[in-house]
C-alpha cells in the first residue's frame, strides 16, 4: 500500500513537472497563461475525476465503489496520457531562448558570491568538477538559487499563503466524498 | 472546511432545531471552481499587465496604451483577498449564518489558486526557464508543510474548545486559527516585499518582475 502511494506520488509529480516546466520553457513570451493552463487542468481533474467516479465506478444499488476498476481504468488511462505526453511535451529551442539564458545569467550575478549546500553524492573536488562540467548549468544554478536569499524569503511566503489555504480545504475531507479541488 | 462548517451551528441532537444549511461539497465546488478561474485569470492578467520578460533585441514588444502593473502587486492582490477571507472567518461573520460562507470559499478558493498559479511564473521570470524544474519543485514544497502546520492549528484549536465527545461548535473553535492564518497570509505579503524590495532584492538586481 505503502509502496503503491510512492509511485502514485512519484508518477503525479514526474507528470506535473514535465508538463508544467515544458509550457513554461516553450512560452517564455505569456508564460503566465502557460503556467496557469496546466496547473488550472491539474486542479480541475480532480473535480471531474470525481463526477467520473461518481457515476461510472460506483454501484447504484449499494452505492458501493468499485476501487480495484477505478485504478484499473487510472492506469490505463495514465500510460495512454503518458505516452502522449512523452511524445508531444518537447522543449522547442531557439536562439531567442538561448541568448535570454544569458541575460537572466547576468541578472543574477549579484548573488553568486553565496556558497550553497555542496552535494552529498560529490566526495572529491576532481568529482565535483567532472560533474559541473558535464551538467554545469543545473548544478550552479540550483545552487545559486538556494543560496539566493531573496529564494528564502519568497519560499516562506508561499508556505505562509498555501498552508492556510491547504488547511482550509482539507477540512472538508470529512464530510464530502471528494477530498481535495486540487494539488 | 467540513469540519469547520459543522461548529457554524449547534449539533442537530440539541433542542434548538435549527438544520446546518451549509452543504461542505457545495462549497468544496466553489473553492474548486474560484481557484480554478482564479487561476486562468491571473495568468491572462500577468501576461496582460505585467512588464515584458526582457528578450533579445530583436523582438521588441509593441508599445502598450494602459500602464503596466508588476506581477508582485497581482500576487499581493489576490493574497490579500484571502487574508480578508480568514478575516472575514476568524470574526464571526459565518457564525449561523451560512448563506455568507461563499465569500469564504471563493475567497480563500481564489486566493490559494492564483497564489499557484503567480508563484511559479515569478519563480520562472526572476531565476529564468532554465532551471525552472527544479526551482519551482524546492518552492512547491512549502505547502505541503503548510498543509501539516496549519492543519495541526486549525485541530488543535477545534480539540481545545471541543466538548467531551469531541465535537465542537461555536465562534471559539476556529477563530483563533483562522486569526493565526490571517496573520500568517499578511506575514507572507511582508517576505514578498522584503524579496522584491529589499536593498538586496529582486528589484535593485535590476529584475523586472
Amino acid at each position: 500500500m505503502v509502496l503503491a502511494f510512492v509511485f502514485v506520488g512519484m508518477g503525479t509529480s514526474s507528470m506535473y513537472f514535465a508538463g508544467v516546466t515544458t509550457s513554461a520553457k516553450n512560452f517564455t513570451g505569456n508564460r503566465g497563461l502557460a503556467l496557469s493552463l496546466p496547473i488550472a487542468a491539474f486542479g480541475l481533474s480532480s473535480l471531474w475525476q470525481s463526477q467520473l467516479v461518481s457515476r461510472v465506478f460506483t454501484d447504484e444499488t449499494t452505492g458501493e465503489l468499485a476501487v480495484a476498476a477505478i485504478f484499473r481504468a487510472y492506469s490505463a488511462f495514465l500510460v495512454v496520457i503518458g505516452i502522449i505526453g512523452a511524445l508531444g511535451l518537447k522543449v522547442i529551442k531557439n536562439d531567442q531562448e538561448i541568448s535570454r539564458t544569458g541575460e537572466w545569467e547576468n541578472l543574477l550575478e549579484g548573488g553568486q558570491n553565496s556558497g550553497g549546500p555542496s552535494y552529498g553524492a560529490i566526495g572529491q573536488e576532481t568529482a565535483g568538477e567532472e560533474v559541473s562540467e558535464k551538467r554545469p548549468l543545473i548544478n550552479m544554478a540550483t545552487r545559486e538559487f538556494l543560496g539566493d536569499n531573496t529564494m528564502w524569503f519568497f519560499a516562506a511566503g508561499v508556505f505562509l499563503v498555501t498552508g492556510p489555504g491547504e488547511a482550509f480545504i482539507n477540512n472538508a475531507c470529512f464530510f464530502s466524498s471528494f477530498c481535495r479541488p486540487d494539488h | 472546511m467540513g469540519t469547520l462548517i459543522t461548529t457554524l451551528y449547534p449539533p442537530p441532537s440539541t433542542a434548538s432545531q435549527i438544520r446546518n444549511p451549509v452543504d461542505s461539497a457545495t462549497h468544496v465546488s466553489i473553492v474548486a471552481a474560484t481557484s480554478t478561474i482564479a487561476r486562468v485569470v491571473a495568468g491572462i492578467l500577468s501576461d496582460y499587465l505585467a512588464p515584458p520578460v526582457p528578450t533579445s533585441d530583436a523582438c521588441l514588444p509593441p508599445p502598450r496604451k494602459f500602464p503596466r502593473c508588476s506581477r508582485m502587486y497581482l500576487l499581493f492582490s489576490f493574497a490579500f483577498l484571502m487574508l480578508l477571507g480568514n478575516l472575514y472567518v476568524s470574526l464571526g461573520y459565518v457564525q449561523e449564518h451560512g448563506e455568507n460562507f461563499w465569500i469564504v470559499s471563493s475567497s480563500i478558493g481564489a486566493g490559494y489558486g492564483a497564489v499557484f498559479c503567480l508563484a511559479p511564473t515569478v519563480v520562472s521570470v526572476v531565476w529564468g526557464t532554465e532551471n525552472f524544474g527544479t526551482n519551482w519543485g524546492i518552492v512547491t514544497m512549502t505547502p505541503a508543510a503548510g498543509a501539516t502546520v496549519f492543519g495541526s492549528i486549525f485541530a488543535w484549536g477545534y480539540e481545545h474548545y471541543a466538548n467531551n465527545h469531541g465535537v465542537c461548535w461555536g465562534k471559539e473553535c476556529y477563530s483563533g486559527s483562522f486569526m493565526i492564518m490571517a496573520v500568517s497570509v499578511a506575514c507572507a505579503l511582508v517576505g514578498w516585499t522584503i524579496a522584491w524590495r529589499a536593498p538586496s532584492g529582486w528589484r535593485a538586481r535590476g529584475i523586472v518582475v
